[in-house]
């Protein structure tokens, strides 16, 4: 139940950096970048998310479907929740949805499996998504996005362009601090994911993998 | 730095904007001149003044109508398709 299905839309960017590999919800991704890495973390780490299950909805009956999953919805568009679970819930317009498991979740498996109802649309969704983490964080966004991330509280998400890439933004609180999630364009996130760790190398921080 | 404002997502760079063209009424075909209907097809209008422009928030899609003033490109207001009260 391990094999590897899918690959990280970053894998031709990150292949010639990456020391180890590992599967994680079968899609092959980057268990460690090399020595150094707790620093980077610390620092400035742009890690890989692209592994966690994600999928999205949309149409007028999308959030009373989603109720009716048991997953509740946020009130405002531009906005998010994290269920008990760890899945997070995001609203991206008036009727539109974004639904990402937690590591090892199985909820979207369980709601696409569902028919959808009536004016509820599935949006498949390739995303590249990745996690910013470490003190130097506010200033590598001060550099690539005219957005001030520090008005950027929870539940507020924001869709932005970062590095000229149109993005989807928001922050977490962590055990080590706030944690910055991104998700973008598939086919843009290697050009996003190396420009965002060239930045941070001159932040002292850079890439890291899940297992770091 | 050029300033937008998104009805939906508020101030952002013009960066994160693209412009789709002023917003030009069609004419009843079936109604309308020749000259009328040519004029709407072929012509379009330069001169500078207050238009009312097509813009998109390219992050969220979100398109909106811009009023600029194309003379002093000074954005007057800008407002969601229907909310023109």
């Amino acid at each position: 139940m391990n094999a590897v299905l899918r690959i990280s839309p970053l894998f031709d960017v990150q292949a010639p950096l990456a020391r180890d590999w590992t599967t994680r919800e079968r899609m092959q991704v980057v268990a460690r970048f090399g020595a150094g890495e707790a620093a980077r973390r610390a620092s400035a780490g742009i890690g890989d998310r692209s592994f966690l299950h994600r999928t999205g909805v949309k149409g007028a009956g999308a959030a009373a479907w989603l109720n009716a999953q048991g997953i509740d919805t946020p009130a405002q568009p531009n906005s998010f929740l994290q269920l008990a679970d760890g899945t997070l819930v995001a609203r991206l317009g008036l009727t539109e949805y974004l639904i990402e498991d937690a590591p090892g979740g199985t909820r979207t498996a369980a709601l696409m499996a569902q028919p959808p109802g009536e004016r509820v649309y599935p949006v498949p969704r390739f995303d590249a998504a990745l996690e910013l983490t470490g003190t130097q964080i506010p200033e590598l966004l001060r550099q690539t996005c005219a957005f001030d991330f520090s008005t950027l509280a929870a539940p507020a998400l924001v869709m932005t362009s970062m590095v000229g890439v149109g993005v989807t933004a928001l922050t977490l609180d962590s055990a080590d601090g706030p944690v910055v999630r991104l998700w973008c364009d598939g086919t843009w996130g290697g050009y996003l994911w190396l420009t965002l760790v060239e930045v941070a190398g001159d932040l002292g921080g850079g890439a890291v993998g899940v297992e770091a | 730095m050029k300033l937008m404002t998104c009805p939906v997502n508020g101030t952002r760079p013009v960066s994160e904007f693209v412009y789709w063209g002023e917003i030009r009424p069609m004419p009843d075909p079936d109604t309308c001149s020749d000259d009328e209907w040519a004029a709407y097809v072929f012509n379009r209008n330069g001169a500078p003044g207050v238009k009312k422009e097509w813009w998109c928030h390219t992050p969220s899609n979100t398109w909106f109508i811009a009023e600029r003033d194309t003379e002093k490109d000074f954005v007057l207001r800008t407002y969601l398709y229907g909310d023109d009260r």
